[in-house]
């Protein structure tokens, strides 16, 4: 029995943990600051990777002469993917969620305005970018086969291979394998983290956004301007969330839609409570548990199912069994928020025990 | 003459203003579902479908509004009980050859077991950690749907019958073909007697809307979840007038208080959830017959989204708001998606429409209008504006009077409890969460 390619898998894992890294802060700033779970950040994240291939194909039509890439390169389309998601995170935050807390109106209907938000805005980007990202003309003609496309700074694509063992017969095959776009996945995740772990600690103006978190009364007694505050926050966290939509995009191997974020909410939430909420630094050790749990249950549910695996014994022994079917490891975000919430609700670093309020 | 009426009228609204929203957006609803009729062919199909799905809807509907409206508990995993309910029920009666009757009933047993399941971990949360994980649990049944090929899928009707994810609704497809069930309504005698007595009237509704066209088993299965749904909302009132039905508002307004005069809140919203569980179970099991066959894609986080719909439009905690939701939202949906409608609504702006071509261009922008996608935007921004300005919905919350009660008590008594009651308020969740925006509007 050979083992399955574990440096491979772990790789993988590695590189999903700094997508849920970078993708999840901007939940986390706006959970701690206002308290409430925003169920449309799955949208931010849609419509930060439409914003910039959207980009991508603006600045391909009218700078058709930059080959080499100078302005048209990952980095640029990223900064618009901000400014775009963080303008429309300002805007739901001004046309709904402010006027809804004026009305002190119910936890409730926060959660089901923020849902009907998310709904509109990938109805919204179903209808202007089509369900797939495939543009009737096609100006960079690999943009339409290949979300991952040409001129990221250095060429994104470019693999990188470490073998460590090939063909052994316990080992099997050992190799690492990542592209240019998982390093700097991984790379930006962190930086993100640091930055804005460090932006909320040592300056004015997060200090500002963490008494605000606290209390709202209190920041505002202590001359706090709340409510540039809370735009503020609602801005870095949409944008945040948009530019790492946007460095993620290249990563992807088939092509996104408009569903592509709604499918990792769960996943965020999971990150947002098992880190604890507030903790940045926490999201970052749960990011890594989950995506290595997720990995782990395809690794192991898929070996289950070999020849001699643990389904086969069990159909042999008791005469019953059930698929343990890779697939599963999508519920993985479930089982860990079942029992973080039944265990530790405030998650590993959070302070505050938001979770439980009720009788 | 003329003047009476519309002063009658405007003293009507200005009685209940809500009057004049419902007006607002039932008469352009009711105008385009006229319209997609006319250009129907066979009328009575579209009636079928639109009378189907009001009805499943409404069951489901009613059953979020026992845990929305009366508990306050943001259940969003509804569409695992429509799952559960018509996974197994088809499963179980196609595939396993278990009696009809037995797998219904095992469906809705199974879908109120997991109701409970799920609300003993859930429903001490607060209420969007409660939404998240109800979210997550109507995932994790499409999961097992989708890969359990041992035991939950079905074997293919073409001849290797490998295991596939349709599950193909024999209930249904039997339905249609046993004998009297599988006649028009026009080739029924009671059908010829309606129209004799429709001829005296000199109406002419049947012949108008295509009535004899109609199938013996849909006017059945009319009939049927007519009943069901009849009963579910006499069961639902019956609940929210008993003393139970006070508990779960008192619970809704304020958990503390109700703790604090000895009712154990956890055990009501268990047995909420499950009793919510057990209804929208049945709901799935009507929600199978809309289905020749279906597979677990069909039951997305949408279809849950699509009961809020319901109810914020029609209104949180009354039998009859959910009903008058429903009927809006599913009159406007199957309008939107008749076929004439959609080709009027179907648009492409792009660099080649007259308009702003040129500007398109630059912005490489192809813009497909379709109905699909914009039904969604159309009744989620309705959905904001209600939850804005309208939170009560069309038809809101009748509210208790408590006026009987408080006036046999002394003038010194009454002002205990007022204070008493102004003293609470301040310390309810709502203010808790919110707090300080008061001082915004100040400043």
């Amino acid at each position: 029995m050979t083992l399955p390619n574990l440096l491979n898998h772990a790789t993988l894992a590695l590189v999903y943990a700094g997508v849920l890294i970078m993708l999840t802060i901007g939940l986390n700033m706006v959970y701690s600051v206002l308290k409430f779970s925003n169920f449309a950040h799955a949208e931010w994240v849609t419509m930060g990777m439409f914003a910039s291939w959207w980009f991508l194909q603006i600045l391909s039509y009218i700078l058709p002469w930059d080959t080499a890439h100078l302005l048209n390169n990952l980095f640029v389309h990223a900064v618009f993917g901000f400014l775009i998601v963080g303008i429309f995170g300002i805007l739901g935050e001004v046309l709904v969620f402010d006027r809804l807390r004026k009305l002190k109106a119910g936890l409730d209907s926060a959660i089901v305005a923020s849902i009907a938000i998310g709904l509109i805005v990938r109805n919204f980007l179903a209808m202007v970018f089509g369900a797939y990202p495939e543009p009737n003309r096609a100006i960079c003609p690999t943009c339409t086969s290949q979300p991952s496309l040409p001129g990221f700074l250095p060429d994104l694509n470019n693999i990188v291979t470490i073998k460590l063992v090939e063909n052994d017969p316990i080992f099997g095959t050992q190799w690492i394998r990542i592209n240019a776009s998982g390093i700097l996945i991984i790379v930006t995740s962190i930086a993100m983290v640091l930055a804005i772990d460090y932006v909320f600690r040592h300056t004015k103006f997060g200090i500002a956004m963490r008494a605000t978190a606290d209390s709202i009364e209190l920041a505002q007694v202590s001359g706090v301007d709340t409510r540039r505050i809370v735009h503020y926050t609602w801005f870095l966290a949409a944008g945040l969330t948009g530019m790492g939509a946007a460095i993620y995009r290249p990563y992807l191997t088939g092509p996104f839609n408009s569903l592509t974020g709604l499918y990792m909410l769960l996943p965020f939430f999971a990150v947002v409570i098992l880190g604890g909420v507030g903790s940045f630094r926490g999201g970052i050790i749960a990011a890594i548990i989950i995506a290595y749990a997720r990995q782990a249950t395809v690794v192991i549910f898929s070996w289950f199912q070999y020849p001699g695996g643990l389904e086969e014994i069990l159909e042999e022994h008791i005469g019953f069994t059930i698929t343990f079917s890779p697939g599963y490891a999508d519920a993985i975000p479930f089982v860990i928020l079942i029992i973080v919430l039944l265990i530790r609700p405030r998650g590993i670093a959070g302070s505050v025990e938001a979770t439980r309020e009720r009788v | 003459m003329k003047r009476v009426d519309v002063s009658r009228f405007s003293s009507l609204v200005r009685k209940h203003p809500e009057l004049l929203i419902g007006l607002a957006l039932a008469i352009p609803v009711v105008l385009l579902y006229l319209y997609a009729l006319t250009t129907l062919e066979v009328k009575s199909k579209l009636l079928f479908s639109t009378a189907s799905a009001l009805l499943v809807f409404f069951v489901g509907a009613i059953s979020l509004d026992l845990e929305v409206g009366s508990l306050g508990l943001p259940n969003f995993g509804k569409v695992a009980f429509f799952a559960l309910g018509a996974y197994i029920s088809a499963l179980l009666y196609s595939v396993y050859d278990v009696s009809y009757l037995v797998a219904v009933i095992t469906a809705l047993i199974i879908s109120s077991l997991f109701g409970y399941v799920l609300s003993i971990p859930t429903v001490r949360l607060r209420a969007d950690y409660f939404a998240i994980m109800t979210i997550a649990g109507g995932e994790f049944i499409r999961f097992v749907f989708q890969n359990e090929k041992r035991w939950l899928w079905a074997p293919s009707i073409l001849p290797p019958h490998t295991p596939t994810q349709i599950i193909s609704n024999r209930a249904k497809i039997e339905l249609t073909n046993i004998s009297p069930f599988n006649m028009r309504l026009g080739d029924m005698d009671i059908y010829h007697v309606l129209e004799s007595i429709e001829n005296l009237l000199r109406i002419r509704i049947f012949t108008a809307l295509d009535i004899d066209q109609l199938f013996v088993w849909e006017v059945t299965l009319l009939t049927v979840f007519f009943l069901i749904a009849l009963a579910t909302y006499w069961f639902i009132e019956r609940i929210r007038r008993s003393p139970y039905g006070r508990t779960l508002r008192a619970i809704r307004e304020d958990d503390i208080t109700v703790t604090s005069v000895g009712k154990d809140v956890f055990r009501f919203r268990w047995q909420v959830t499950t009793i919510s569980a057990f209804i929208c179970g049945l709901a799935g099991v009507m929600y199978a017959f809309s289905f020749n066959a279906f597979e677990a894609s069909d039951f997305r986080p949408e279809l849950t989204f699509v009961l809020y719909f319901y109810v914020i439009i029609g209104g949180l905690g009354n039998g009859k708001g959910v009903f008058v939701g429903t009927a809006l939202v599913t009159l406007f949906m199957q309008a939107a998606s008749v076929e004439a409608v959609q080709r009027n609504i179907y648009m492409h702006v792009g660099p080649d429409s007259p308009l702003f071509g040129s500007f398109l261009e630059i912005l490489q922008l192809d813009i497909f209008i379709n109905p699909f996608n914009m039904r969604y935007v159309v009744l989620g921004t309705i959905l904001i504006l209600f939850l804005i300005f309208k939170p009560g919905g069309l038809i809101p919350e009748p509210r208790t009077d408590n006026e009987k009660y408080l006036s046999l008590l002394t003038p010194y008594e009454r002002a205990r409890s007022d204070e008493a009651v102004s003293a609470r308020q301040s310390l309810t969740e709502k203010e808790r969460l919110f707090e300080g925006t008061e001082d915004e509007n100040d400043s």
